[in-house]
């Protein structure tokens, strides 16, 4: 992120504080988009889930606008950051619900093939994502969703190549043991 | 490894994206009108502290301020009311000793003024007692008028008709007739010492 964009958005941050409304639908329009697509991806492509999610992290966005700092990130990476977070805490309620229900038969356990395979695979990605730490999400994030090569993500990150391929195959491992350990 | 990186990317590949319909619309008005709320409740916090201050200020004033009015209960004695006692004067005649065959010239009692006291002095039968009517009239010149010259003029009569006597400094002189008795001294010893 440029200097200019630092202004730009520190200006852009102080106008929504003082309650300029056009300016918060300009970057409202800006980053809804993205934000959704992350989401979706976060959640493991959950719908519902991830329409709760995004509409939780714009209201808390606008709740601690105060504190973003422009300085220490762009104001995408900062929404991403709560959305993770919000994320992380709705699957965690969807996962103590999912407990909380028994089948009332033996046959009803058994899920219908098509719609309920899919939905359990999405609810396993998307609590494995939940389990990673966030530098292991991050790496992931930038390989799979924002479809970075080892050397954009490097140089992004200011790490060798070694580093991220490294990190990027830990992260994998990471991904893979939290994504059989929901595999219930 | 290969397939499991081909699962891999197949997990974690981005989710198309499926916008549920008026969701980003409701996200925006519930933003929005939570940024207006927050705004007039910035507005409401500031209000309510100035007011604070404002209430703080008055009431640490009203607390410094200390007591203004106090009050106390006086035990009241009923008392009968007494009559209050008239003073009545009394005219006692009084003896009083009269000096007879005084040397002094018995002055008049009431106050004339200093062209008087002249005439009287110019009218006097000897020296002695026009010499003290022209020591008054100086005396009313200098005191009443502040007429130097004349208080000046009379004085110097007083002092041609009292002789040698006259210049003896005494307590009740005025300014200008002890400076006149010093000078008449002055010239007369010094008259005698040219003529010695």
């Amino acid at each position: 992120m440029t200097n200019g964009d630092t202004w730009r958005e520190r200006a852009t941050r102080d106008a929504v504080l003082a309650g300029d409304t056009g300016a918060w639908r300009l970057w409202f329009d800006t980053h809804f988009e993205r934000l959704s697509a992350y989401v979706q991806w976060r959640c493991g492509g959950l719908r519902d889930l991830a329409d709760d999610v995004l509409q939780e992290t714009w209201l808390t966005a606008v709740r601690r606008l105060s504190a973003f700092d422009p300085a220490k990130g762009s104001f995408f990476n900062w929404l991403c950051g709560i959305a993770s977070n919000t994320a992380r805490n709705a699957i965690r309620t969807r996962q103590r619900a999912n407990l909380r229900i028994r089948p009332l038969t033996p046959k009803d356990d058994v899920p219908s093939a098509d719609a309920s395979n899919a939905t359990e695979k999405a609810e396993r990605v998307a609590s494995a994502l939940t389990e990673l730490p966030d530098h292991y999400e991050a790496v992931l994030r930038a390989k799979y969703f924002d479809q970075q090569t080892v050397e954009q993500i490097a140089k992004a990150r200011g790490e060798s190549l070694k580093a991220v391929e490294s990190l990027l195959s830990r992260a994998r491992q990471a991904f893979r043991d939290a994504y059989e350990k929901f595999n219930v | 490894m290969s397939d499991s990186n081909d699962e891999l990317e197949d997990l974690l590949a981005p989710k198309p994206a499926r916008d549920t319909p008026g969701v980003r619309d409701e996200i925006l008005r519930r933003t929005e009108r939570l940024l207006i709320w927050n705004k007039w409740l910035q507005r409401a916090w500031k209000a309510a502290a100035v007011t604070a201050v404002f209430a703080l200020g008055i009431g640490v004033g009203f607390w410094r301020s200390g007591e203004r009015e106090k009050v106390v209960f006086v035990p009241v004695q009923q008392t009968v009311p007494q009559p209050v006692p008239q003073t009545q004067v009394v005219v006692v005649p009084v003896v009083v000793p009269v000096a007879i065959g005084s040397s002094e010239p018995v002055l008049p009692a009431v106050s004339l003024t200093a062209g008087q006291l002249e005439v009287k002095a110019e009218l006097a039968d000897d020296a002695k007692t026009a010499g003290t009517f022209y020591r008054q009239a100086g005396d009313k010149y200098l005191s009443e008028e502040q007429d130097y010259a004349n208080a000046a003029r009379c004085y110097g009569l007083f002092l041609a008709r009292g002789g040698d006597t006259a210049l003896s400094l005494e307590p009740g002189d005025s300014w200008l007739l002890t400076s006149l008795k010093n000078a008449a001294y002055k010239e007369k010893v010094n008259a005698k010492a040219t003529d010695g």
